[in-house]
């Protein structure tokens, strides 16, 4: 279904592989981040993501055992208890992977929503360590319930969420069916047409993919007049559209 | 209770009158004793009673030189031996009764080896003397001459040569000054008891006093001194902890000696045990806890059995209660709650005759109030941390040079400031003071961590970027936690924040400038879509390292690029601003055929356009972050109107250099597109200035 190979196992705690040579020349560090951020709030009921990735932090390369060496600890923050998240990883097969400054390896843990509403409400910390890349920063989490009313941002999120949590698990169609829902109530979400561009784009639909980046850049100058550099990352996204159709 | 209880010990004690006086404990540092005794004493008479006539004369001498040169701590006295000079005894008795004569003499000299001579101090202040053995050896003859028979007898035994009062009886005064003992007085001397056994005719003799004095020079003064060494002294450095319990600890033991190392002859009635002058600044490290006030003190001594501490709160005085035999060391821990704790303990010894005996540093005697941690006088830094890290400035230094940058020195903070630290993701850590230090809060995930990661190693600036968002000021100062320790400026951390928007990053605030002056680095937020080995964050952190860079006053290589519009014009014509231009590809291939093409399959037949400029946002070194890569087009040289359409490729280094490189090279065919960067930009390694405290150019 998806055009990589993905291996999803249900896992919380990832045993360290013994006896293995971890990195040489460069050190790689380790990001860690919960739905796109550091510092979280995690409704219940939504879909949740833990994203893991190592970064070239010295030297030209580093070798690091990925994933499989990478090892994700929950805290209970109140009592320090370390807890169990019925947590999907979604990773790559293992292997011994060269980190340099375009080559950062990463996986991912979700968690659906029907699991995420059963959490108990509460501060958790998220950490990951790595035998070569070493320990991230710490996450603060927040579980609580969806406020009564969401504001724009939050909406976008939950809508962005739902959609990558069905690309993962179920279909592409689905998680576009979420992602032009959240359209019609807000046409110029930038965040949702720029992530509907990439989906379009996995799907080879090539035309409407770019037809959803140029909205994106439109709504972005319409949203931000006074910005000082240009969305990069947008006309980026366009030009390599637009070099898959080979427009002009 | 137990203070009320040790207190009223404490009174009791004081209440006591002292075993010693001042003057007592000051000479029980003598090491030993040498002088002069002297004795004289002559007597002669006639005892005649009925018939019996005793004609007699009593002599003694001595002039002796002694030398007490063993100490006995207990008793509180020294004891040696005579070591020259002579004592003699000289006897005679005639006694005549009727025809009868018997003469009997005794006559000894010698040196009296046998004699113990002591020399104590107390009661009091007063002292004592002893001879023990005070004899020589005195030769006998006995004549008889009585009725023109004679008959001699001669013997030998130990005959006393000196007075028993003085040993008995008689407490001198110590001097009120000085430790010569000198003293004189006529003293009883014992009746030669063979002698007295021949006075035949009985009868009472006169009393028999000598003449005696002396002289005691102290051999060597060695006065009692309190050392004070704490463990591990020259490797602790003060800890903090999280919660805001104690650090670590140092243990300190003050001990009584004598000066020259041998045991004390006395021990303390108390050890008192006093922090001066404990720093109190707030919280436990700069930054934590997050806008802490609070003024408690850095070092206190913990409580412990047998200490009375004066506040339990503020705990900075303790003394020992009573103990019996008199202590003479007395250990106390001292507790840090600052990873920048500074202090000086003063210990001192009260003597049971009031007596105070201030401490100093075991090996350095000046050291009088001992420097908390181990640190030299003009410093409040823990020397092993110095020497750890191998610097050597004065604490309010800020002068590291890497990367040198624009040439400022130093990072904003002060040398203490990188000693007393930081907490990162709740981890305490030392400041670099060798490199450039820089903070960061990245809410922004893993795009916002490839850009930390690329913008560290492009700047090589100490990067700090995992700490949390209770780790950084309110006002985003990183060293905000300061009250008297050296500060120069309030150097403030960057936040990278999410932001409702895609595919861009910004400093927000009066940029670009030093990280005082940046609101935030608004990154977007990025879900990320699969695991994946490839560069999925690689192009994002480029944007947000570039961002970054405008955070330590990095500026772009230019600013003069234009967005314009391409759109369809009549006869198939494309138009930009009104004006018609031609499009070409590079080399030399003109596109413009095919661009109006395009724009009339479009249902809005326009195109928005960035056009670079020579000196532009595009110019300089082409593989440089700073350098923008949104451009689609450039004027071509020689023809008004005539445009290269491009894309261009990001950067992925930091310049050093203005000169244009690669599309920008000015030998390039078919033409340099942008050219070098614009006066005063480019050498964006050479722009870098981190340091709040300097005024940050406009380029």
């Amino acid at each position: 279904m998806l055009s990589q190979r993905l291996f999803v196992k249900s896992v919380l705690l990832v045993s360290m592989l013994p006896g293995a040579v971890w990195a040489q020349a460069g050190t790689a560090s380790l990001s860690l981040s919960v739905n796109g951020t550091t510092e979280a709030v995690v409704y219940r009921g939504w879909p949740l993501q833990v994203e893991a990735r190592a970064l070239l932090d010295e030297g030209e390369t580093a070798e690091v055992q990925w994933p499989s060496a990478v090892h994700l600890t929950i805290r209970n923050s109140t009592n320090g208890a370390a807890v169990v998240w019925p947590l999907q990883m979604i990773a790559n097969a293992d292997e011994l992977v060269v980190v340099s400054g375009d080559r950062s390896p990463g996986t991912l843990w979700i968690l659906g929503a029907d699991a995420t509403a059963v959490l108990g409400p509460g501060e958790y910390t998220i950490q990951a360590d790595h035998p070569a890349a070493g320990r991230s920063r710490l996450l603060m989490i927040s579980v609580g319930d969806e406020p009564a009313e969401l504001s724009r941002e939050q909406l976008s999120l939950k809508a962005r969420l739902r959609a990558r949590y069905e690309e993962l698990t179920g279909t592409r169609e689905a998680a576009l069916q979420i992602l032009n829902d959240r359209l019609v109530d807000v046409p110029d979400d930038i965040g949702v047409l720029g992530q509907k561009a990439d989906l379009l784009g996995d799907m080879e639909q090539y035309a409407e993919a770019l037809s959803s980046a140029q909205l994106a850049v439109r709504a972005f100058a319409d949203q931000f007049k006074d910005v000082t550099h240009p969305p990069f990352g947008l006309l980026r996204r366009v030009r390599m559209l637009q070099g898959k159709l080979d427009a002009f | 209770m137990f203070a009320k209880s040790g207190l009223a010990l404490v009174a009791l004690l004081a209440s006591v009158s002292p075993l010693w006086s001042q003057r007592a404990s000051e000479f029980l540092a003598v090491k030993g004793w040498q002088g002069n005794l002297k004795l004289k004493g002559d007597y002669a008479g006639k005892i005649t009673a009925g018939a019996s006539t005793d004609t007699y004369s009593f002599s003694w001498s001595a002039d002796l030189q002694f030398r007490l040169d063993e100490f006995v701590a207990g008793g509180q006295y020294w004891h040696g031996k005579f070591t020259g000079g002579r004592a003699a005894v000289r006897h005679k008795n005639v006694n005549a009764n009727g025809d009868c004569t018997l003469t009997t003499t005794l006559e000894g000299e010698g040196l009296p080896t046998n004699t113990d001579f002591f020399l104590y101090i107390g009661p009091g202040e007063n002292y004592r003397l002893a001879l023990v053995g005070a004899t020589i050896n005195g030769h006998i003859v006995a004549t008889s001459l009585c009725g023109g028979s004679s008959s001699t007898q001669v013997n030998d035994r130990p005959e006393t040569w000196f007075t028993g009062d003085i040993t008995r009886n008689l407490p001198f005064a110590l001097p009120a000054s000085g430790f010569d003992l000198n003293g004189a007085g006529k003293y009883a001397m014992g009746t030669p008891l063979v002698l007295f056994t021949q006075l035949l005719g009985g009868g009472t003799l006169p009393p028999l006093l000598a003449d005696v004095n002396w002289t005691f020079q102290p051999l060597e003064i060695d006065p009692l001194e309190l050392t004070v060494e704490p463990a591990s002294y020259d490797t602790f450095r003060p800890m903090g902890s999280l919660g805001g319990g104690v650090g670590n600890s140092l243990d300190v033991t003050a001990t009584l000696q004598t000066k020259s190392g041998k045991p004390a002859s006395q021990g303390a009635a108390k050890f008192v045990f006093e922090l001066l002058e404990t720093s109190r600044e707030p919280g436990i490290a700069m930054n934590w806890p997050r806008d802490a006030s609070d003024q408690d003190y850095d070092f206190r001594i913990a409580a412990g059995a047998g200490l009375l501490l004066d506040d339990p709160v503020k705990r900075q005085k303790a003394e020992t209660l009573p103990k019996f035999p008199l202590p003479t060391s007395a250990s106390v821990k001292i507790d840090a709650f600052d990873w920048g704790a500074w202090s000086r303990l003063k210990v001192t010894a009260v003597l049971a005759d009031g007596t105070s005996i201030h401490g100093y540093l075991k090996g350095d005697p000046d050291q009088t109030e001992v420097r908390l941690p181990k640190r030299a006088a003009d410093s409040f830094i823990a020397d092993s941390w110095k020497k750890d890290k191998g610097v050597s400035g004065a604490d309010s230094s800020d002068e590291e040079n890497d990367p040198n940058g624009d040439s400022n020195g130093g990072d904003g903070l002060t040398l203490y400031e990188e000693y007393r630290g930081f907490y990162e993701s709740q981890a305490h850590m030392d400041g670099n003071p060798k490199k450039k230090d820089y903070f960061a809060i990245n809410l922004a995930g893993s795009e916002g961590d490839g850009g930390l990661a690329l913008f560290k190693r492009l700047s090589g600036l100490a990067v700090h970027s995992k700490l949390l968002q209770t780790e950084l000021s309110s006002e985003r100062v990183i060293n905000k936690n300061v009250s008297a320790a050296p500060h120069r400026v309030d150097q403030h951390g960057v936040i990278l924040k999410v932001r409702a928007f895609e595919g861009f990053a910004q400093a927000v605030g009066r940029g670009p400038s030093t990280p005082g002056n940046i609101e935030y680095v608004g990154v977007p937020v990025a879900i990320g879509s699969r695991a994946t080995l490839s560069a999925a964050v690689s192009y994002q952190s480029a944007t947000i390292a570039h961002e970054l860079f405008h955070t330590v006053n990095v500026w772009h290589h230019g600013e003069i690029d234009q967005q314009v519009t391409w759109q369809l014009g009549p006869d198939g014509t494309v138009l930009e601003g009104g004006d018609s231009i031609q499009v070409y590809n590079e080399p030399d291939v003109n596109m413009t055929a095919r661009l109006s093409a395009y724009l009339r399959t479009l249902d809005n037949p326009a195109i928005d356009v960035t056009l670079g400029k020579p000196q532009g946002q595009h110019s300089g070194v082409e593989n440089c972050v700073m350098r923008y890569d949104n451009a689609t087009a450039y004027p071509r040289d020689g023809e008004a109107g005539g445009r290269f359409h491009v894309a261009e490729n990001p950067g992925a280094a930091l310049c050093d250099s203005a000169e244009g490189t690669g599309v920008n090279a000015s030998s390039r065919s078919p033409q340099s597109r942008y050219g070098d960067a614009a006066v005063g930009r480019g050498y964006c390694k050479q722009q870098i200035l981190v340091n709040d405290a300097i005024s940050a150019p406009v380029r």
